[in-house]
């Protein structure tokens, strides 16, 4: 699916916390193609910005409307949380590629802002979802998960709420007594590299999210680069940002309890 | 585009067919624009300027520090700052794998194929524009001598007009195609323009990005950025207009104006100071299909 240039608008910011909120977008079937893992680039709000900036898709509403999970990350994302119903931008939508279809039972280890794509998994049967965040106050993505229908374990660093420990850690303790077919993760770099070093030792296929700061989105600029197994560069929004953990992550040593 | 909206223009003896084209670096090597958007269209191009192309592929910009992924890019007020690093996957790959779309796209619409090329010293710039003048589908050559993003050559070419003269001259020895020579905005822009023309250059491009520190500039430093790194975007626009005009004053050549150009008025802006075209670069980012609303805005009567 080819992306297009929408002229959109925001429809409504709901605030989960502290610096975190769903925001849904509408514009001419702005949901086109869209799907988990699928990214747009969106412009900031309200003028002097030169840079879009990329955004999972979290939840595809109707055919014209689409939600993004939020966390003020710096003036971009802290622009496009202050913005108000009614405010104009331009996104760039659907890009990347998509997880695969799960199959089977699937986990989705998401940390902070990696609970973004896992909306459109939220009502599959057979997907749970291990959250992790810092503490309670930073856990709001977890309820806009509960909100659509996931069934969610969460994990707080401080045990405010949920499993004490990292995502996993609550992972490990899981793998105990049962198995999913498949594992899927988005979140910070070393939070995925461990649950894909835990996939790998229990042999579960497990695919991971990159992120990156990004120039384009679509494959021009070369920003948005990571190491890949082989030692390689990948351009995550050429042929990402959704992979193989095993392209990505090459086989090391597991640390237990990893990751964060 | 209306067919009845004539926009051709003459840029150096190449025919053009509309004054606006695509800035190395921001658009690939063409055909991502067709691979990846609906809606974008391609007849608004007047001409591609490819990434930027070296003898030997580049991974680009991969310090031992930096973290993964090592931050190649980022935004301050009224700018991009990049540190990409010329990553490109070299000349005979970029002849074998990424020509046949430009040479089709050029055959279908017209537009003209100018391949941006980076060498560490005058013999590499030459062997590259020799390999160039003999592929089909290729205009002519645009000299990068102004990367502030790679170690060697580059900026070092583009800040002396002896050198500049040097590596213009061995180029124009080996090839008959067009030849722009794209300037930094921190250079003398008269000397080097005067050393260009001189030297058989057809056109100027006017500008590279500014060569900062990213410590000096920005309001909340990435740290894990390169210390220096290109800008681009609305604030190069005024050093860009100020070196079209000082090029303009100091020579005769064709002028492509590049420089934070996201709008026709900004076009105009720069065919004011003496351009005859414009490219567009980091607005193309947020809008793949800036040409054509440019395009649509100069064909109209101010």
């Amino acid at each position: 699916m080819k992306a297009r240039r929408i002229s959109s608008r925001i429809v409504e910011i709901r605030p989960l916390g502290d610096g975190l909120a769903r925001v849904d977008l509408e514009g001419p079937d702005l949901a086109r193609g869209a799907a988990c893992g699928c990214f747009a680039m969106v412009e900031v709000p309200g003028g002097g910005y030169v840079l879009p900036r990329p955004y999972s898709l979290f939840l595809t509403v109707n055919e014209h409307r689409v939600a993004l999970l939020v966390k003020n990350m710096g003036r971009g994302s802290a622009a496009l949380l202050a913005s108000q119903p009614g405010d104009e931008l331009a996104v760039l939508s659907p890009l990347g590629n998509e997880f695969p279809d799960p199959v089977g039972s699937c986990w989705a280890i998401a940390g902070g802002v990696g609970a973004a794509p896992f909306g459109y998994l939220a009502a599959r049967e057979g997907v749970e979802i291990i959250f992790g965040a810092q503490d309670a106050g930073q856990s709001g993505f977890a309820g806009a998960l509960e909100d659509v229908g996931a069934s969610v374990e969460l994990a707080t660093l401080d045990g405010s709420a949920g499993f004490k420990g990292t995502v996993v850690d609550c992972l490990l303790a899981r793998l105990e007594n049962d198995q999913p077919d498949m594992i899927f993760s988005c979140g910070p770099t070393g939070m995925m590299q461990a649950v894909a070093a835990v996939a790998r030792e229990h042999g579960i296929a497990c695919h991971v999210s990159l992120e990156a700061r990004m120039g384009c989105g679509w494959g021009v600029c070369r920003g948005c680069v990571h190491r890949d197994a082989s030692g390689g560069w990948r351009c995550i929004c050429e042929d990402g940002p959704v992979y193989a953990a095993a392209d990505i992550f090459a086989a090391v040593e597991t640390v237990k309890g990893a990751g964060s | 585009m209306s067919a009845a909206t004539d926009l051709s223009v003459d840029v150096g003896g190449l025919s053009w067919p509309t004054p606006v084209g695509l800035a190395s670096g921001c658009c690939g090597y063409g055909h991502e624009l067709e691979d990846r958007f609906d809606g974008v269209d391609l007849g608004a191009v007047g001409a591609i300027f490819t990434k930027g192309l070296s003898l030997e592929p580049r991974e680009g910009n991969a310090p031992e520090w930096a973290s993964n992924p090592p931050g190649r890019i980022t935004e301050v007020p009224g700018a991009m700052i990049n540190a990409i690093g010329l990553a490109n996957p070299g000349v005979d790959a970029f002849i074998s794998d990424k020509l046949p779309w430009l040479a089709q796209w050029r055959e279908r619409l017209g537009g003209r194929v100018i391949a941006n090329i980076f060498g560490e010293s005058v013999e590499e710039y030459a062997e590259l524009a020799r390999r160039l003048d003999t592929a089909e589908g290729v205009d002519g050559v645009e000299l990068n001598l102004s990367c502030p993003n790679v170690e060697k050559g580059g900026l070092e070419f583009g800040q002396d007009a002896e050198a500049c003269a040097r590596v213009t001259a061995a180029v124009r020895e080996v090839t008959g195609k067009f030849v722009a020579v794209k300037l930094s905005p921190a250079c003398d822009v008269a000397a080097l323009s005067a050393a260009a023309e001189r030297e058989g250059a057809q056109a100027l491009s006017i500008s590279n990005t500014l060569p900062v520190s990213q410590a000096a500039l920005a309001l909340d430093p990435v740290p894990e950025l390169p210390s220096m790194g290109g800008l681009s975007g609305p604030v190069l626009r005024p050093l860009a207009l100020e070196a079209t005009r000082n090029a303009r004053a100091a020579c005769s050549l064709a002028i492509i104006g590049i420089g934070g150009i996201a709008t026709a008025d900004h076009a105009r802006e720069f065919f004011a100071a003496g351009a005859c075209a414009v490219q567009v670069g980091t607005a193309l980012f947020g809008d793949p299909d800036a040409c054509a609303h440019i395009c649509r805005g100069i064909s109209v009567p101010v």
